[in-house]
Formats: C-alpha cells, structure tokens, sequence
C-alpha cells in the first residue's frame, strides 16, 4: 500500500513539473507536438527507473565507503552513461522517434528530474522498492503533465497570441494554471 | 577593450539566460520564493559557471571530441560538490535553505550550455567574462523574480518589511504564482526587444529614405545644371 | 578495426584520468571543509538549544557554556534511535539541564512529513516542586521536503508558538493537530491546555507537516515518561 502512494505521490500530489519544479526544460522544446511528447516521456521513464536503480545501489555502497561527498558525481555520471545507451539503442531500433527528439534526447542527461529523483531517494532514505515506484510516479507524472502541455500548445498555435507574449511566455501562464489546477491535489493524501 | 566588455555584458539583457535563451528554467522556479533565495542560488551557479568555464577553456584543446560531454560533466559535477561542501560549512543557513538545488547545479543548462557552446571554442579570459556575463544575468533574474514573489506574497524584500500583512498575494509564493511571474517577466522582455528592433527598423528606414532622397536631389541638380 | 579498439582504449583510459583527477581534488576540499562542516552542524544544534532554553523574559535560563559542554560531550551519540512508536521517532542524545526550581530535557525526534522527514527538537520541563511534566517549547529543525509557502510554514515562529508550552494534562493522551481532534474553532491556547495544536488557521492547506511535528513530539514525550524516567535508562 505504501508503494502505491508514493507513487501517487510522486505522480500527482507532489508532481514533479508543477510543484516541485523539475524537469521544464525540456518542457518547452518538445511539447509542441503531442507525439514527440510522448517518445520524450517514456524515454525519460526509462531512463528515470533504470538510473534510479543503479544509483540505489551506488549509493549504499558510498554511503559504506563514507564517500557521500561524491555523490553527485557518481549519479551524473550513471545517468549519462544510461542516456548514451538510450541514444544507441533508439538510433538502431527507431530511427524516426530518435530524429523527431532530435537535441533533446542527449539532453535528458540534464534534465534535473532525473538527477533530482536519485538524489531525493538517498536523502529520504528509501528501500529499493520505495526508490523504484517513486522514479516511476515522477516519470509518469512527467509524462502527463508534457502530455496535457503539448495538447494545449497544439491549439494555441491556432491563436492569435500578442507578440511579447509567443513561446515562452504564455506556456509560462499555461503552465501556471496547470499548476494551480494540479494544486487541488493537495488534499489527497492524508 | 570594448568588445570585452560587450562579452561581459551580453549576458544581461541581449543574451539573458532565463528571459531570452530560456535557460536553467528549474532553479529559477524553485529558489525565487524570496529575493535572498534567489540571490543566494544565483551566486552559487555563477561561481560554478565562472570555475568551469576556466578549466573547459583551459583543456579544450587536450579533449578528445567524442567523450568531450562526459568530461565537461566531470568537471561541472566536480565544482558543483566543492561549491555544497564550502556552502555546508561557511554558510550554514543559506545551505540549508537551498538544499536539494545546490548539487542540482550540475543540470543547470546554462553551464553545460556554456561550456559547449563557448568556453570549450574561445580562450580562458575570454571564457571567464562570458561566464561572469551569463552569471550576473542569470543572478539578477534570479533576484528581480524573487524580489517581485516576496514583495506580492509577503511584503517584504531581503526580509526587509516594505507593506508587510497589509497585501499579500499568497498565490506567488507557490509553484503557480511563480509560473506566473515569470512569464509576465519574460512578456516583459520581449516586448522590450521587439520595440528595439521595431525602432531600429524605423531607423534603418528613415536612413534609407533620406539617402534615396539626397540621391535623387542630387540627380535633379545634376539635370538642371545639363 | 584495431584503429577503433585502440581509439576506444585511449579514450577510456582520458576519461579515467579526468575522472580520478575529479575524485583526488574533491578528496582535498572535503578534508579541508570537513571539520568546518562538523562546527557548522554543532553550532546550529547549539543555538536551537539556546532559542528553547529561555524563559518568557527572553533571558536564558542555561548558560552558552553550559549548554556547549553538553552538547560537546555527547556528540559521539547524536543520530542513534532511541525510541520508535512505529509513527514518531526520538533519537540520541537527551540533553539534561537542571536549575534549582526545575530539570530540563531536551529530546531530538522526528517523524514523516509531506516529503521527508520533519525533525525537531523539544524542551520538556520537570518542575521540581509539583513533579510536573511539561512541553517548554519546540524548534521545528528540518523541514526541507515540505512544500514551499504551505507545509514549510512550519518554519515560522509564530505558527510554531502554537505548539507550546503545554502542562502535562495535554500531554498525556498525546497531542493532536486541531482538525484531527475536530476542534477547528477552539481558541489557541485553550487549545493548549487540551492538548490541542491550533494550526488551521495558520497552515490553511497543510496538516500533514504540523501532524509530523505532533506524531514526534507524542513518541518524545512517551519515550522520556516511561523509558527515560521511567528508571529503564
């Protein structure tokens, strides 16, 4: 029961676009079309879960050795190491969706959600399962949050948007309401 | 001389990591909830981004291209701890308040930004001024969103009271009110930019019509004079 | 193909390099700041100890020294659980301090919050006369994983106020938060002598913090009456 509340948790209450504020920056680059919104989300799950684990087990092991200290350095480096191999594997198996990401799949390295849940999961303390369900609710809650972005970014193209306001500006106020939208939430979890 | 200080201060408003380049969105969002927060993060990241900046620079010609992202990461991840383990020991509050974003540094866009499409192509002073550039903006940004959050959620600025209890939006200190502010920043912005080009358009024109004009007078006399 | 072995061979080995390059200098700092960190971490204990051990004048009731002489001489014992009541944690050590009208226990504990762990740290008092066991005050320590602007209100002293001093008859059937004693409209400090934290007002939105801070200082409470003084320590 426990594990299916963090990961509500992670995917709604707490979500981590809206209210925790990570992982917007690819937010803006590929929200644009609902398809390649979904490739960048499931990616990003994969690479969040997989990460999340390899990190876990890392992180014992420093906090054995008494090397908190390189923690940061370690988990970058493993996400980078996943995303390479995201990145070769997609080239060979789907090269439409690995050319419709285009930049933004090396740069999954340096979306903070990722490096922000490995971090989040040490510091909590989590066991491996805990970690596990909490990288899957924030990814899901990324994706659904990219997801409802790009279908609202979709028809604003269709509007007459003033011009100070085109591109980042007025997803900036979208995502604002989202935001407030998502606050309802708040209560859920006693 | 000029053009050194122009690569300082490109960083500020033409080039602004956050309002133009759309850049190191998550700590921006994060850590504006008070103008002494954001002031706080935005030190930090410029003093990471000024460090790398160098030692990219430094070794840009010993790197091998390909494995060239893992090892800015190196040295970015490097300086990122050295930063938290200074700030846990010197500036116990600050640290503290800023927690989970201090080591989030590493993923700052702005810094990979940087080292790859600058410091890892142009020498080391250079280099360090467009890092202390990009870094300012970045912390002005940082600071004026802050500011603007605390004073309409809080009444104060640098804990300072300015109006105190007596109007407060609490909405722009939660995750919706900073959306908000930014983007109505970020109208700001552009809106300044797009009069610029509008008046130098304008300008452009003008000069363009005299010109024709003094061409065209000119061209009378000469078939006057015939 | 041997090229691109030996190509792959050299690049690993860069890598490898820069990377314990990396570890050496960071090795460095963190010996450098090490202590310095340790101070920094002291100190604050110290001085959340100096905010609870003052009297309603504003006066201390223990001196600095004092308090650093403790602090200092249990330092070996910090971070080790004492007690668990599955819902709220107290952890070492229990810092004493004794005056000639009363003892003073002040006990670390913590419980989950929003998104972590709410640690805080509570002065008990024993008035020596009437065998009293009361709740002094409180400092909230860490509350970093709540949410900004709701569950991080904890943070402000007013809000904290709430939570004490409460006499041993609010105490002893444990503390709730107003909404978990369905008393949303009680007064603040009739609430008190209820051993009932008004936050609703002050924290409209976020109970789950306040009932975090509540859940430890129940479990502090428990472990001081029955373990601590109990005569099993």
């Amino acid at each position: 029961m426990k594990l299916f509340l963090i990961l509500l948790s992670a995917m709604l209450v707490n979500n981590y676009v809206f209210v925790r504020f990570l992982g917007i920056c690819p937010f803006l680059g590929v929200s644009k079309k609902t398809s390649t919104a979904v490739g960048m989300g499931l990616a990003v799950i994969f690479v969040l879960v997989m990460s999340s684990a390899i990190s876990w087990g890392l992180d014992l092991l420093l906090v054995k050795l008494q090397l908190e200290f390189l923690r940061t350095i370690v988990f970058i480096l493993v996400i980078a190491t996943f995303v390479q191999f995201v990145e070769a594997f997609l080239k060979k198996n789907n090269p439409t969706l690995y050319e419709a990401l285009g930049i933004y799949l090396p740069l999954i390295t340096t979306n903070c959600i990722i490096l922000g849940i490995a971090i989040v999961n040490s510091l909590s303390k989590y066991t491996f399962f805990e970690a596990i369900f909490n990288a899957l609710g924030a990814g899901l809650g990324f994706l659904l949050a990219l997801v409802i972005f790009s279908g609202i970014r979709e028809r604003l193209e269709l509007y007459d948007v003033p011009r100070p306001f085109l591109n980042l500006p007025i997803s900036m106020i979208t995502a604002s309401l989202l935001s407030l939208a998502f606050m309802g939430f708040q209560g859920m979890i006693k | 001389m000029a053009s050194k200080i122009s690569e300082f201060t490109k960083g500020i408003i033409k080039e602004n990591p956050t309002y133009v380049q759309v850049l190191g969105m998550c700590p921006t969002l994060a850590t504006t909830t008070s103008a002494k927060n954001g002031f706080g993060m935005g030190l930090a990241a410029t003093a990471v981004l000024v460090m790398s900046n160098i030692v990219i620079s430094a070794i840009r010609k010993t790197v091998p291209e390909k494995i060239r992202i893992p090892i800015f990461i190196t040295v970015i991840a490097t300086f990122v701890t050295i930063v938290d383990l200074v700030m846990h020991a010197f500036t116990y509050d600050l640290w503290k308040t800023l927690g989970l974003f201090i080591p989030l540094i590493v993923v700052n866009c702005i810094i990979m930004g940087r080292a790859e499409a600058y410091a890892s192509k142009h020498g080391v002073v250079d280099s360090l001024l467009d890092g202390l550039g990009m870094g300012v903006g970045f912390t002005l940004s940082l600071t004026l969103l802050g500011s603007i959050r605390e004073l309409l959620g809080n009444g104060t600025i640098f804990d300072i009271e300015v109006w105190g209890k007596a109007f407060n939006m609490f909405v722009m200190i939660l995750p919706p009110g900073a959306y908000l502010t930014l983007g109505l920043l970020a109208a700001l912005f552009a809106a300044i930019s797009i009069n610029r080009q509008e008046k130098a358009k304008k300008k452009a024109q003008a000069q363009q019509a005299q010109q024709t004009q003094q061409i065209q007078q000119a061209q009378q006399k000469v078939g006057e004079t015939k | 193909m041997k090229e691109n072995r030996r190509e792959m061979l050299k690049m690993s080995i860069t890598l490898m390099v820069y990377t314990l390059i990396a570890g050496i200098a960071l090795g460095l700092v963190y010996t450098i700041t090490k202590d310095r960190i340790a101070e920094a971490e002291l100190a604050n204990v110290i001085s959340s100890m100096e905010s609870l051990l003052t009297d309603e004048n504003g006066n201390a009731i223990v001196s600095v020294d004092e308090i650093k002489k403790i602090v200092l001489s249990k330092r070996n014992e910090m971070g080790n659980v004492l007690f668990t009541d599955s819902v709220g944690t107290v952890i070492a050590p229990v810092y004493e301090f004794e005056t000639d009208s009363a003892k003073y226990y002040l006990l670390t504990g913590y419980a989950v919050g929003y998104g972590g762990n709410v640690v805080t740290m509570a002065a008990f008092q024993l008035d020596k006369t009437t065998g009293e066991l009361s709740l002094k005050a409180i400092k909230v320590l860490d509350y970093s994983q709540e949410t900004p602007g709701l569950g991080a209100k904890i943070a402000d002293p007013n809000v904290q106020k709430r939570f004490f001093p409460i006499p041993e008859t609010g105490l002893s059937n444990g503390l709730k938060v107003d909404k978990d004693a369905g008393k949303q409209g009680i007064d603040p400090e009739e609430a008190k002598q209820e051993g009932v934290v008004k936050v609703s007002d002050v924290m409209t939105g976020a109970t789950i913090t306040p009932r975090a801070v509540v859940s430890s200082l129940n479990a502090m409470y428990k472990f001081l009456k029955e373990k601590y003084l109990g005569g099993e320590m």
